[in-house]
């Protein structure tokens, strides 16, 4: 097969509560294993909190074994999966992050957020809690001397990074675009996710009668995306809206989303996307907003999945790493099902995949909506490469 | 059970920022949400954190709040009857 | 920079529009109260503006001047492309201090929803009706004019459209915003 022309997807790496790398991950979820465990004592809001945390014990092993990584005390956990995940990609891809021609794109909510609390010891300076500090240092530690462009735009800021660097490869001078998305667990946003009445105490359930909220999760993700190498999906179209209509609650007419479906299936021909990776956190309202948003878009009979019941929100990085996974998905033919959904709990009749399927075809689509309004779709296209 | 509603309207104009407004602006009866006060899905949380710290009373089911918040009058009644502080 | 129609700057209690001094205030005006006083020598009647936290105040009020002559129709596909430094560290530190304290923790949500730098956008786009493309981005204080550079070198333009560019930022009780309106 001929790889496609444009911006491709030519390496990855994902780290979250179900594994390490990609395949790892990949391998957990068709095995139908899921990330998320009941932990105490977080926050005092709630005595349990149901979350989908990386592995510390496992990471630190993983971390000590790899002789390439620099000292661990240097930089903080989020900084840490930040390089891990980095230096995977580059490998993979064979390219020199130093060169003039790679320019980084980092995505995240609240990356060093845990810095604030004067509670908690530690030994980085005060500045370390803003976020372009943080990617400095990681360029840095690169020896990458462009200026990395940061994205926090809520939800949907790691679906939106992928977007934004297939636009910066079209029409500037670089190559090769690392794209970076993290969040982590910590008690602030997990306090203020209780206080909203936003999360589940059991595992969660996309788009079910009975969900009752999301589970935050964890997780770090990395792209290389590439104008002149073939790579596993390329980047085809997308668009990013607002709702107008509320700073957190979804449209209850999925306006946003609907005109970011529009404006993005303009270029394709419906019958020949495999699936939607929707967002579907499982809150009542923005699974309820999906389904109106793809009723209007005349999508009912597209395969809609979620991955938020196998690895929980992972908040900035969710974009990247569904993205990601999605990505693999369309190119071994296989739609995942969404874990954690039993009946139809939405008012349009979604075909909600329950079991995995197998289907050939060549797009799939990306939808992720977030706080402030603001919705994103992306359109991917299956490329030449083996996974 | 007046002094209640006063310290309520008080409470709730600081809490939920409605700058300029004085007690005598806000009818004890009229709805809080939709065409009264106007009140959002963040102020109905935000009066969930009111109702715990000042009054000692936890919701842990938000839709419980539909009908305590329906009015500062029928507000007032629940807290004097459940208030633990 | 090309295509700007109109450009506004507040900072140090003054508020420029295109170049021409609009509203001033001593320098010994507390932040809340300036933006209070501006907001209301617009005469705007939008209680919702109180309930905003200085950054998406900071926002709200530079948009309603640089966006007041626009119809409905020219904001509906409007793009909103912001940079800031310090994201909602305001908002963030007001937040954990609720959650801090063992003997009065209360976390709020109207302050943790204002804990995503963003928001600010959001806040613009309802007032204005614009559904249109949106970011926010992060970047060092020393790069606050290549930022609006590099934000308008991104966008991709359709017939007749506009955009909302610029950089706003509240640390520490300083605050400047720099917006532009861009048209193709």
């Amino acid at each position: 097969m001929k790889y496609n022309q444009g911006v491709n997807i030519i390496a990855d790496c994902i780290v979250n509560s179900l594994g390490f790398n990609t395949q790892e991950i990949f391998d957990q979820m068709r095995a139908g294993k899921l990330g998320m465990q009941e932990v105490k004592g977080l926050t005092q809001s709630e005595p349990t909190a149901m979350l989908s945390q990386i592995d510390r014990v496992r990471w630190n092993q993983i971390w000590d074994q790899t002789n390439t990584l620099p000292l661990k005390e240097q930089f903080t956990f989020f900084e840490q999966l930040m390089i891990y995940v980095i230096q995977k990609v580059v490998k993979t891809a064979q390219i020199d992050p130093k060169q003039k021609n790679v320019l980084f794109l980092f995505s995240t909510t609240k990356g060093n957020i845990e810095l604030l609390d004067s509670n908690l010891q530690h030994n980085f300076d005060a500045e370390r809690v803003h976020i372009w500090e943080s990617a400095e240092i990681v360029t840095q530690y690169f020896q990458n001397n462009n200026q990395p462009i940061i994205l926090s735009n809520a939800c949907i800021s790691g679906t939106q990074a992928l977007l934004i660097g297939k636009s910066i490869l079209e029409n500037q001078p670089y190559e090769h675009l690392v794209v970076v998305g993290a969040d982590l667990i910590t008690p602030f946003v997990v306090a203020g996710f209780q206080s909203f009445k936003a999360l589940s105490p059991t595992p969660c359930r996309p788009f079910d009668l009975n969900r009752d909220g999301l589970n935050i999760g964890e997780g770090a993700a990395a792209v290389v995306l590439s104008k002149t190498k073939k790579g596993i999906v390329s980047i085809e179209n997308g668009a990013v809206t607002n709702d107008a209509n509320h700073i957190s609650g979804p449209s209850r007419t999925g306006e946003g989303l609907y005109r970011a479906l529009i404006k993005t299936l303009k270029s394709v021909d419906l019958s020949e996307i495999s699936f939607i990776n929707a967002h579907g956190t499982a809150t009542l309202y923005n699974d309820e907003m999906e389904s109106i948003a793809f009723q209007r878009a005349n999508l009912l009979h597209l395969p809609v999945n979620s991955y938020k019941g196998y690895f929980g929100h992972t908040l900035g990085a969710a974009g990247l790493i569904e993205s990601i996974l999605s990505a693999h998905a369309l190119n071994q033919g296989i739609i995942f099902p969404t874990i954690g959904f039993q009946e139809l709990g939405i008012s349009k009749p979604l075909d909600i995949v329950t079991t995995e399927r197998n289907c050939n075809k060549s797009f799939a689509l990306k939808t992720a909506s977030g706080f402030a309004g603001c919705n994103v779709v992306l359109l991917i296209k299956k490329g030449g490469k083996d996974a | 059970m007046k002094d209640l509603v006063l310290e309520l309207k008080k409470e709730i104009i600081e809490v939920l920022n409605f700058e300029g407004m004085t007690p005598e602006d806000i009818d004890e009866n009229a709805p809080l949400f939709g065409d009264g006060l106007g009140l959002d899905s963040i102020d109905a949380l935000e009066l969930i954190v009111l109702m715990e710290k000042k009054y000692g009373i936890k919701l842990a089911d938000p839709n419980q709040g539909r009908e305590i918040f329906a009015s500062i009058t029928t507000m007032a009644a629940y807290i004097k009857e459940h208030r633990t502080k | 920079m090309h295509n700007v129609q109109r450009a506004i700057t507040i900072r140090n209690h003054q508020v420029i529009l295109q170049g021409e001094l609009l509203f001033q205030r001593d320098q010994s005006t507390p932040n809340a109260r300036f933006f209070s006083e501006l907001y209301k020598e617009l005469k705007l009647t939008y209680p919702k503006f109180f309930k905003m936290d200085p950054l998406a105040k900071l926002g709200f009020l530079a948009a309603e001047l640089l966006l007041n002559s626009l119809s409905a129709e020219e904001k509906e596909e409007m793009k909103i492309l912001l940079a800031c430094s310090h994201s909602s560290i305001e908002s963030d530190t007001m937040f954990q201090n609720t959650i801090s304290d063992e003997s009065n923790y209360y976390p709020s949500p109207s302050l943790f929803v204002y804990t995503l730098p963003n928001i600010v956008i959001g806040e613009i786009a309802i007032r204005h009706r614009i559904y249109g493309e949106n970011g926010l981005y992060l970047t060092p204080p020393n790069n606050k004019k290549s930022i609006i550079e590099t934000l308008h070198k991104q966008i991709k333009w359709e017939d007749n459209r506009y955009a909302l560019i610029g950089y706003l930022d509240y640390y520490k009780n300083k605050y400047e915003v720099d917006f532009y309106l861009i048209h193709s």
